[in-house]
């Protein structure tokens, strides 16, 4: 460790489905230095005191979605909070909540990828064939990509959804994850699903059942704004069921067929397979 | 789009409350400011008085319908917090169905009655 190095004592909630009847707080010593972070803390931990500690991560930089976890009783992405922040020697960390823990601070997010596709997250058309195979882009102007830019940065982390007081007391509710990216492809002037997707937000446990409490956007990583988001597709939804709604059609492909140059053969194999 | 527009009613129906919940309250205690010439708009003969009338008789009833929608769609999305039942949840809308038009032809009927019997 570098010259400045203090120490900090983690505790960690532990559970081991197989082991232990309850969940308990163990308690570690790590050393730190300025700058480091709560995921180094939990892989020094990892590899030098405990083995056994369960935790997810990837990609060590805010992108993957794997670190989320509770620090000091608010939810954030471990490797992208450092433990200066906290101003304190001791860290208390602990799983994520309204998800069910597999071991220690790993939790099951499935229940909320499977909400997430519920909401059918991808461009919906009615060029089949060109989804299918797809020839060019569809043409999109910054203004367009703007209207949904923001909320599409979400890494699905989870972060929103542990924060978010609605689901912790409703388990059906879609969540403000899965409703974010359901304003998100609506708003995409590529897509012509809006219609679909805005009967599945139209559910008992959808779009209407957010109160508007603002924790998901408070504690998002990366400044989705999911609360905006819904917002957004409650009025969305509002002036569909009204009988209004986007009229234009879809985005088409660009450049159009007749303005494409042939495309480049590809040379044949020189080996053989 | 069902469920939006049964939001909609209910945020219809907070305007609606406070509209004539605030003419109701306005006569009954701003007698004063709104000179209205009743002596005491809060006494039993002055409430038969107003309840005999047909536009105060439209203003009442129109806003026992705002009232009890409003009251009742926000009690649904409590109980439907506490229980993911969708069992539970057909036996609430029901019972808030049937109650509420219980309600309604209860609480209208004094008023009809009395204007039919003036
Ligand atoms: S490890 Fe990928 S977001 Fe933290």
């Amino acid at each position: 460790m570098a010259e400045h190095a203090s120490k900090v004592t983690f505790r960690v909630q532990r559970y081991d489905p197989e082991k232990d009847s309850q969940l308990h707080m163990q308690e570690f010593t790590v050393p730190t230095k300025r700058g480091t972070t709560i995921l180094d803390g939990l892989i020094y931990i990892k590899e030098n005191l405990d083995s056994t500690l369960a935790f997810r991560t990837s990609c060590r930089m805010g992108i993957c979605g794997s670190c989320g976890m509770l620090v000091n009783n608010y939810p954030h992405l471990a490797c992208h909070t450092q433990i200066e922040e906290f101003h304190s020697n001791v860290i208390t960390v602990k799983p994520l909540p309204n998800a069910p823990i597999i071991k220690d601070l790993a939790v099951d997010l499935m229940p909320m990828f499977d909400r997430h596709k519920s909401i059918k997250p991808f461009i919906i058309r009615n060029d089949e064939d060109e989804m299918a195979k797809p020839t060019r882009e569809y043409e999109q102007l910054p203004d367009e990509v703007e209207a949904f830019e923001q909320f599409s940065y979400c890494i699905k982390c989870g972060i929103c959804v542990s924060a978010c007081p609605t689901s912790a007391s409703d388990a059906k509710f879609l969540g403000p994850q899965a409703l974010g990216q359901c304003y998100r492809y609506c708003a995409d002037s590529r897509d012509a699903g809006a219609k679909e997707r805005l009967e599945i937000a139209d559910s008992n446990h959808g779009a209407w059942h957010c109160h508007l409490a603002g924790a998901c956007s408070e504690a998002c990583p990366k400044g989705v704004d999911p609360a905006f988001a819904i917002q957004l597709l409650k009025r969305k939804m509002a002036v569909q069921s009204l009988g209004g709604g986007r009229k234009e059609k879809p985005a088409e492909i660009y450049p159009p067929p007749t303005e494409t140059k042939p495309k480049i053969q590809v040379p044949p194999f020189t080996v053989k397979k | 789009m069902f469920r939006t527009r049964l939001r909609l009613l209910f945020l219809l129906s907070a305007v609606g409350t406070a509209v004539f919940l605030g003419i109701h309250m306005a006569v009954q205690h701003l007698n004063n400011v709104l000179a209205t010439g009743e002596l005491d708009p809060t006494s039993w003969a002055s409430t038969i008085g107003r309840a005999t009338q047909s536009g105060w008789v439209v203003i009442y009833i129109l806003l026992l319908v705002f009232a009890l929608y409003h009251a009742l769609y926000g009690l649904r999305g409590i109980i439907l917090e506490l229980t993911t039942s969708e069992k539970a949840l057909r036996a609430v809308n029901w019972l808030f169905i049937v109650g509420g038009v219980i309600v309604f032809i209860w609480a209208s009927y004094v008023p009809l009655a009395l204007m039919s019997s003036r």
